[in-house]
């Protein structure tokens, strides 16, 4: 049988931030994914890249 | 947590030992109490806790006799392999030749960092890759400390059990599925990927369960791995009345996000099952029912995100009915029901250090029978806005808050405010008589047509501290509403709001200053505090009551949480107005090792002006909250929690004569670690002129019992005590433990709509760790929480 | 006997007044993903916290810092048995946190909190009413466990902690 566990990053991809069930798994990378309750549970949560944006101006 | 029934977690593993890596050239370290050479054989025996250090693993045992003529290293008497990626390997005996990575192990105990065992009368390891056990046996559960020959809870017992550590699967040939030592099930060929694996393509656990619509149900999904980054499942469903139903799921993750599209269909058999006793057909009656749904969320930055929530769906029930979880479930709620209606939008959303940035558009589509999708709003789009000056402005803190609302509703949307009006539908759709719809039988609850409106508050506050320790915070804030209101006169809408298009303008300066004076008594277990809290705020009347539409503060409710809040409505479609004075006492008893009691009483007072609370707009907000009198009810709050296991809470709200009881809501959460109880229970009293003619009362209970280690029973209900009926009743029994999930869930669904009759639901979870676990786990939530 | 908790006339106990003891404290952003309710109702949390710890005015050079972590929850007690809609919710925040001093970097003080706030929504069938509705009723919880905190950190310091 198989199993279906959390999706891991395209090559190149950012790290999860976190996926949607409130449990701690850890990825294939060994670092381990905090998840927080979202909307569904089977999607993780991208923390996103460290660049400013022009939207930035509105959120200090 | 969420799910019901979860694997215990185990201690956390001990790290593998120390590999000390011999000298130089790999050279084999050996250390013994005695070391014999025994030239005639040509053999080298260690004895007495014999210790080999090699190329980065270690052997311990009692004996360890080295053949120099076969170059074959046996070691005997409780052996234990320590390798360098951590696998322990235990044995009698321990046959290794020289770089004995191909060795022969008699009845070899090889434990992975996993946690999962496997035995065998024989392993032959080869080419460092594949380890083949003879009648071996594989089992996740943990060896019984004190009988360690006992079997364990689960075993897979095979003629040969073959690991392929390189494709990291786990190969049976007749292998039998046996629960505690007795075979329940034969498979010829089976395979499993190795614990370590995460995701790999294959049959996922299938799911069984009945229901009263659709008879008894089994699901069988397939997850096809497609690549690290996105997969597929597609999950087949065989219902005995309504035939198959097919379900996928496909996931995407991205550079900076990831999205999931999600699709379910079925053509009923037996639409006859979704008939109401009473004849009238509910929303599931139709012959294809289905729906798609896709939510995804992408990161600009790190402080940016954006994503969306999409769902197209036959009809109103067909996740009710079919207990598809749709992906906005509401993961507290005990019964696991998904949220009572299906939200579409699109969303911006930034989370900055002090400030938040989210626009939203969104669609609503509702799940109940009785929801008429034309009143339902389409917001086009709702942003809110909030800025907090990092640095102090003038020694305070400043802050902005903006808000735009646009949206539109095809129909008015009336309901009646008394029992002549409900029992005779005088806020039908279609009258218009003002002598019956008018505002002292109805009232509107949404206006048709469109309505924008953009509001913009400063605020600024400071908080000064005398030498006597008062506590003096001046408060300041200006606010100004502009809005466009263009409403189609359906028959009727005119008795309740102008309908001829305007342009409004609202504005409101604020004044006013809050002042505490807490007083803290230091004992041995920990400190009192008796704070008195008075405001008064000085403010021009409210203008524009009633022209304008009421859409994001409909919902009232005057609480301990708003007794000193500068405005009090909950949305920007109205502003308090008027002189206002809030006063009350806060008393906190704060234990040292953590816990603590609170409690709050106070009253609010309209100064002088028009009482907002008293002058009611097209939906009536403000009246019979208990503020609608110059002097308010009394609001009060009790919150108690001593430790990790009790949680308490009671809010109130007296009426101002004689101390009724308008409002009281009570929670008590205790967690032992065998039985944890939960009990919710709101009594509300009648406001009719807000659409609620009788006295709301209600209690959700739950309670969650481990009768022995590993067996629980659990039940939880809520009950509508007006209606004296059950909304739905939950019974569970389920046996759990580190590597077995085997519980059995009974639900009764006592609602009307959707629902022919009294719907009763079975279902069957089924897991075993590193194996597979049915995907529909239920959640018990906050209720009588899992185990 | 009971004493004035921000008196510095009668200095508790010694101990810098509990008011500039209060402004050394630095609440850490709370912890949650992006676009969830658990982002919003942090900032909430946070801004209150830092309003009630420095009273608008400028933050002192910290000597400790607050790490909370949070969750919402949302939970029905009536739910309409003909149309099975919900005319009230409760929003739920349940909060553990943590005091570090700086200058040993060692947690001097951990608890939890948690408030409730329950809101109406009238008719049953508005939608965007009952989202707004639930908006203020999380803002509410959020002002009420910023206070929770803001009196254990005070008791904290007033104690000679």
């Amino acid at each position: 049988c198989g199993r279906k566990g959390p999706l891991d990053a395209p090559p190149g991809g950012l790290a999860a931030d976190a996926d949607g069930s409130l449990d701690n798994e850890t990825d294939q990378g060994g670092d381990e994914i905090k998840y927080r309750r979202s909307k569904s549970k089977s999607l993780p949560i991208i923390r996103g890249p460290n660049k400013p944006i022009p939207l930035d101006v509105l959120i200090d | 947590q969420t799910d019901f029934f979860r694997f215990e977690q185990r201690p956390p593993k001990p790290k593998a030992g120390p590999t000390t890596s011999a000298r130089g050239d790999k050279q084999m370290m050996v250390q013994a109490t005695e070391v014999q050479y025994d030239h005639v054989n040509e053999r080298v025996n260690a004895v007495g806790n014999v210790q080999i250090y090699y190329d980065g693993s270690t052997i311990e045992a009692d004996k360890v006799t080295y053949n120099q003529k076969t170059k074959r290293l046996r070691a005997e008497g409780n052996v234990r392999l320590t390798e360098a990626n951590g696998n322990i390997t235990y044995g009698d005996i321990l046959e290794l030749n020289d770089d004995y990575r191909d060795g022969f192990v008699d009845s070899l105990r090889l434990e992975t960092p996993d946690a999962t065992r496997f035995a065998a009368a024989r392993v032959d390891r080869s080419e460092g890759r594949y380890s083949v056990l003879q009648s071996g046996v594989y089992t996740a559960c943990e060896a019984c400390k004190n009988d360690p020959k006992k079997p364990p809870l689960w075993q897979v017992k095979g003629a040969r059990i073959i690991h392929d550590e390189q494709e990291k699967m786990i190969y049976f040939e007749q292998a039998q599925l046996e629960f505690f030592g007795m075979p329940v099930a034969y498979f010829p060929y089976f395979s499993a990927p190795d614990p370590t694996v995460k995701r790999k393509s294959g049959f996922l656990m299938p799911s069984f369960g009945s229901d009263s619509k659709y008879g008894l149900r089994a699901d069988a999904p397939y997850f096809w791995a497609l690549a690290p980054n996105y997969d597929l499942t597609l999950t087949p469903t065989i219902t005995t009345k309504q035939g198959p139903l097919l379900q996928a799921e496909f996931r995407h993750r991205l550079m900076n996000g990831a999205y999931a599209i999600r699709a379910a269909g079925i053509r009923q058999l037996d639409k006859d099952e979704f008939i109401h006793t009473n004849g009238d057909p509910t929303p599931g009656y139709r012959d294809w029912r289905g729906a798609v749904e896709s939510n995804g969320q992408f990161a600009l930055n790190q402080k940016w995100v954006w994503g969306w929530d999409a769902l197209l769906i036959s009809d109103k029930t067909f996740y009710q009915d079919y207990h598809l979880k749709s992906f906005t479930n509401n993961a507290s709620d005990p019964f696991q029901n998904g949220q009572m209606e299906g939200v579409s939008q699109l969303y911006l959303t930034g989370r900055g250090n002090r400030s938040y940035f989210d626009a939203r558009a969104i669609h609503y589509y509702g799940f109940s029978e009785f929801d008429d999708q034309k009143q339902l709003p389409v917001v086009h789009p709702v942003i809110d806005y909030n800025y907090i000056v990092g640095q102090p402005v003038l020694g305070g803190e400043l802050g902005f808050k903006f808000n735009l609302t646009s949206l539109s509703r095809q129909t008015a949307s009336f309901d009646p405010i008394t029992t002549f009006a409900e029992n005779n539908d005088a806020c039908g759709l279609s009258t218009a008589d003002p002598a019956v719809k008018n505002t002292k039988n109805c009232l509107l609850r949404g206006a048709p047509g469109s309505y924008t409106r953009f509001s913009a508050e400063a605020n600024w506050r400071k908080s000064i501290i005398d030498p006597f320790g008062q506590i003096f915070t001046p408060f300041f804030s200006l606010r100004a509403d502009v809005a466009s209101v263009n409403l189609t006169n359906q028959p009727g809408v005119s008795n309740f709001i102008e309908t001829s298009d305007s342009a409004l303008f609202r504005g409101m300066p604020v004044a006013g200053l809050e002042y505490r004076y807490p007083f803290v008594n230091v004992q041995s277990w920990g400190t009192n505090t008796i704070e008195p809290i008075a405001q008064v705020i000085v403010r021009p009347n409210e203008t524009q009551i009633g022209k304008l539409p009421n859409e994001d503060a409909q919902s009232f409710v005057f609480d301990d949480g708003n007794l000193f809040a500068v405005d009090k409505f909950s949305g920007w479609d109205r502003v308090e107005g008027g002189g206002r004075a809030n006063y009350g006492v806060q008393y906190t008893a704060q234990f040292n090792q953590g816990g603590y009691f609170n409690a709050l009483f106070g009253q609010s007072y309209q100064l002088f002006g028009v009482n907002s609370f008293a002058v009611g707009d097209a939906t009536n907000t403000g009246l019979n909250s208990g503020l609608d009198t110059r002097a308010s009810d009394y609001v009060a709050r009790l919150a108690y929690q001593p430790d990790r296991i009790f949680t308490f809470t009671t809010r109130y709200r007296f009426g101002e004569e004689n101390f009724d009881v308008k409002r009281f809501e009570l929670e008590g959460k205790a967690n032992f670690d065998r039985l944890s109880l939960q009990a919710l229970y709101g009594n509300y009293a009648a406001q009719p002129e807000l659409g609620f003619l009788t006295r709301r009362e209600g209690i959700l209970g739950g309670v969650s019992y481990k009768m022995t280690q590993n067996w629980a029973v659990i039940a939880a209900a809520r009950y509508d005590l007006d209606a004296d009926q059950f909304d739905q009743t939950r019974l569970g029994l389920g046996y759990v433990d580190d590597c077995l999930i085997l519980a059995l869930n009974y639900i009764t669904s006592y609602t009307y709509s959707g629902n022919p009759g009294k719907d009763h639901r079975v279902m069957l979870q089924f897991g075993l760790r590193t194996l597979g676990t049915t995907q529909t786990s239920t959640g018990v939530g906050s209720i009588g929480g899992g185990l | 006997c009971f004493q004035p908790l921000y008196g510095t006339a009668s200095a508790v106990s010694g101990s810098p007044a509990v008011s500039t003891a209060m402004a050394t404290v630095d609440v850490e952003q709370i912890d949650a993903p992006n676009g969830t309710p658990e982002a919003r109702l942090g900032n909430e949390i946070r801004n209150a916290l830092i309003f009630g710890l420095t009273g608008g005015g400028a933050a002192a050079s910290p000597a400790y810092r607050l790490k909370i972590n949070i969750s919402g929850n949302n939970q029905r007690v009536i739910v309409d048995t003909t149309t099975a809609r919900p005319d009230m919710e409760i929003y739920g925040i349940d909060a553990t946190y943590s005091l570090t001093e700086l200058a040993t970097n060692k947690v001097v003080l951990t608890g939890r909190a948690f408030s409730r706030s329950s809101y109406d929504i009238p008719g049953q069938q508005q939608r965007f009413a009952r989202q707004r509705g639930e908006r203020d009723a999380q803002n509410r919880a959020s002002n009420i466990l910023a206070e929770q905190i803001k009196t254990r950190l005070a008791s904290y310091f007033v104690s000679g902690g």
